[in-house]
């Protein structure tokens, strides 16, 4: 359903956009039961990912008959993989192992924060992705990607430009790292969604909380997979940053808000005090208590 | 008019030689200047060659430039114009062989044989009008140096080879002003062939006056043109700039810039070709001696954190060499914050966009009553790198964080 409405925007346009007005709602019925959150803990990176790979598969995969997978992950700044800045390239590895294993075709687009050459490059995701043939779009400098889509259920975002890529694609998946952020008190999933849009300027000028919130409720991934293993608690996104914590952790779940909001709990006494997390439970984006999800907690 | 020009005299089988030489000297310069594949430090080979700008630098910054090798191919010049005259503009000059090639194309009517002519400066037969008569080379040689002296850099731009590397910054449209000087040298070339080489350079008149067999001829004939030039020279160096001044805020200059980077620049932009952010642009206005000067504008991008290519391409020394972790901690200007612009301070939106991007953590959270984590600057910490100007969101009135300059740069703590 929620693969379709992606694929409906892109194709159908305006006209896509208003028969589909009903399609959030039809989305939340889609989740009556208490929705599934997974937390891998363990040592080793790549074998918490593999772990969390096996749960992915046994869990639907990507969807049947997916093909063509658009990977989101955080490769935004000019920073080492031990500043914790982008999503480890370890993790990012063993994903790419497994999901082409799997026999479908994965992308990497990103929109950088600094420039990709540099970022893409410090991050080591190139590299990772050069490793398995996937091709990793800098999209600063490939703006044609961008199409103009409505957010049917946005409040502030009514409309946004994103990368074709993600809307094209049979199956997205956000695969963020968790660390604090000045702006946005957290970067965890939800806010990653800003590295896949054109004009992100203007969502502080709209209200910064407000917009990743309507985004959210519009771009939903088939999974989200939290890389916990490093955070930073200050000077995010950018650091560096001498306050690092190891909850040495993956986070997964369908739910990108679910998993935002277990995520959150690492850093804070409560997901609420972001206030994205806590104007998309308002909105029904997702869910953020814990008395909503089956945690599903697996050492590694 | 007996051509002075000509000390070597040539077989024509040589001069088939020197034709192809030439042209893919030619050919050779304009991938230095336009990069490509090319290491980075081969947009300031041309450049560094002239014995001139190493020379007018001296003079403005009263001291030799520190990294004495990059004078030896100045040198190496000045020595092959001892022996040889000119044999630097009838070989290897780029732009005498970019002037030449009108020349090659409109001359044959005179000429008794079919044979393509000469690329050899002098050695075409004299065109019956002549635009322009007076040859000023010595002239404008004198008043480029003189001017330097006192502080009035502008016609160093008139270097040849300076003239030709702007060429690597085609993509800036402001380099079209002062890049002008090649398509209308050109066009001249085609009614008075090489008119620039033998009528106008500095440079080919610094080989004359080296020349052991000619240099003194040299300096008697052009005795009055010696004084022109001084006389031009020093009085405009010490008056223009101060009846001349544009308004302008200070330039943010490229790290690494020395204080007297107005006056040593030869604006030959290879700093402006190499950004990667393309944010070292072309001043158009301001005071005399900042003209089309190279400075930073933040539209475009910020100073990246790990990059030093501008300080590493500089053929005078105007922009010293820094090693990446030097450049890194150059203190180019400072940021400050107009609260009244801010949408954290002033519309209590959550922004912080400029602690996101500061590399330096020059920017402290302020948290305001009703929870609005709002910017302050931690001056100490900001190098000026624009990171936060580039990409503050604030639009109603205007930027909410702007970078001002800082001169002379300083280091901040590492």
């Amino acid at each position: 359903m929620e693969k379709l409405s992606r694929r409906e925007f892109v194709k159908t346009g305006v006209l896509g956009s208003a028969a589909l007005a009903a399609a959030p709602s039809a989305l939340l019925a889609a989740n009556p039961s208490k929705v599934d959150v997974w937390i891998f803990k363990g040592e080793d990176p790549r074998t918490l990912m593999a772990e969390c790979m096996e749960t992915v598969f046994a869990n639907g995969g990507f969807g049947k008959g997916a093909r063509k997978v658009a990977l989101k992950v955080n490769a935004a700044w000019d920073r080492t993989p031990e500043q914790a800045a982008n999503t480890h390239p370890e993790l990012v590895d063993v994903f790419l192992e497994k999901a082409l294993a799997s026999g479908v075709k994965v992308v990497m687009p990103e929109n950088p924060c600094h420039r990709a050459e540099r970022s893409f490059t410090s991050s080591g995701l190139l590299d990772v992705a050069k490793k398995h043939n996937v091709k990793m779009i800098d999209l600063k400098s490939h703006k044609k990607s961008f199409t103009e889509v409505d957010i049917p259920g946005g409040k502030k975002l009514k409309s946004v430009k994103v990368a074709r890529e993600f809307l094209e694609a049979d199956a997205v998946v956000n695969m963020p790292i968790a660390k604090h952020h000045s702006g946005g008190t957290l970067t965890i999933c939800m806010k990653n969604w800003m590295g896949a849009v054109e004009g992100r300027k203007t969502w502080h000028v709209k209200g910064l909380h407000q917009c990743i919130a309507d985004f959210s409720s519009f771009m939903k991934p088939t999974w989200a997979i939290v890389d916990a293993t490093c955070c930073m608690t200050s000077k995010g996104p950018q650091g560096p940053s001498e306050d690092m914590i190891y909850p040495q952790q993956i986070i997964l779940s369908k739910d990108q808000v679910a998993a935002d909001a277990v995520a959150a709990l690492l850093f804070h006494d409560s997901p609420y005090k972001v206030k994205y997390l806590q104007i998309a439970k308002e909105m029904g984006v997702g869910v953020t208590d814990k008395s909503d999800m089956n945690i599903h907690e697996v050492e590694v | 008019m007996k051509n002075i020009l000509l000390n070597i005299k040539m077989k024509p089988k040589d001069k088939g030689l020197q034709t192809a030489v030439r042209l893919l000297l030619l050919a050779g310069a304009l991938f230095m200047v336009l990069g490509g594949p090319l290491p980075r430090v081969a947009r300031k080979i041309l450049p560094i060659l002239s014995p001139l700008t190493a020379l007018s630098e001296a003079v403005a910054q009263r001291t030799w430039y520190a990294a004495l090798y990059w004078l030896l191919p100045p040198l190496a010049v000045l020595l092959l114009a001892v022996f040889k005259g000119r044999f630097f503009c009838q070989w290897i000059c780029p732009l005498g062989t970019l002037y030449a090639l009108p020349g090659k194309s409109s001359k044959p009517k005179s000429g008794g044989t079919a044979v393509s002519p000469s690329m050899g400066i002098g050695a075409d037969a004299p065109p019956k009008k002549k635009i322009l008569s007076l040859r000023l080379n010595a002239m404008i040689f004198w008043l480029i140096l003189s001017a330097s002296a006192f502080g009035l850099p502008v016609l160093l731009s008139l270097d040849p080879l300076s003239t030709f590397s702007r060429l690597g910054a085609w993509r800036e449209a402001a380099m079209w002003i002062p890049g002008a000087l090649i398509p209308l040298m050109l066009l001249l070339s085609f009614f008075q062939p090489q008119a620039w080489c033998t009528h106008l350079c500095p440079l080919g008149y610094s080989f004359d006056l080296m020349n052991r067999r000619s240099g003194k001829k040299t300096f008697n004939r052009d005795r009055r043109q010696f004084l022109a030039g001084l006389g031009i020279g020093i009085p405009a160096a010490l008056l223009l700039p101060k009846i001349i001044k544009g308004k302008s805020k200070p330039s943010i200059l490229p790290p690494g810039a020395t204080p007297k980077f107005a006056e040593t620049c030869t604006r030959c932009y290879a700093c402006v070709a190499v950004c990667p952010t393309r944010i070292i642009r072309i001043k158009t206005g301001g005071g005399l001696n900042e003209l089309f000067m190279p400075e930073l504008c933040f539209d475009r991008g910020a100073c990246e954190e790990f990059c030093n290519r501008c300080t590493q391409v500089c053929p005078t020394g105007a922009i010293r060499v820094l090693a990446e972790n030097a450049k890194r901690h150059r203190k180019i200007g400072e940021a400050q914050i107009n609260r009244d612009a801010c949408l954290s301070w002033t519309d209590d939106e959550y922004c912080m966009v400029c602690d996101e991007y500061c590399p330096y953590s020059a920017i402290a959270t302020h948290t305001k009553g009703n929870g609005i984590p709002c910017p302050e600057m931690i001056p100490e910490a900001c190098r000026g790198c624009g990171a936060c100007e580039h990409n503050c969101p604030a639009v109603r009135d205007g930027k909410a964080i702007l970078v001002s300059a800082l001169t002379p740069q300083e280091k901040i703590p590492s």
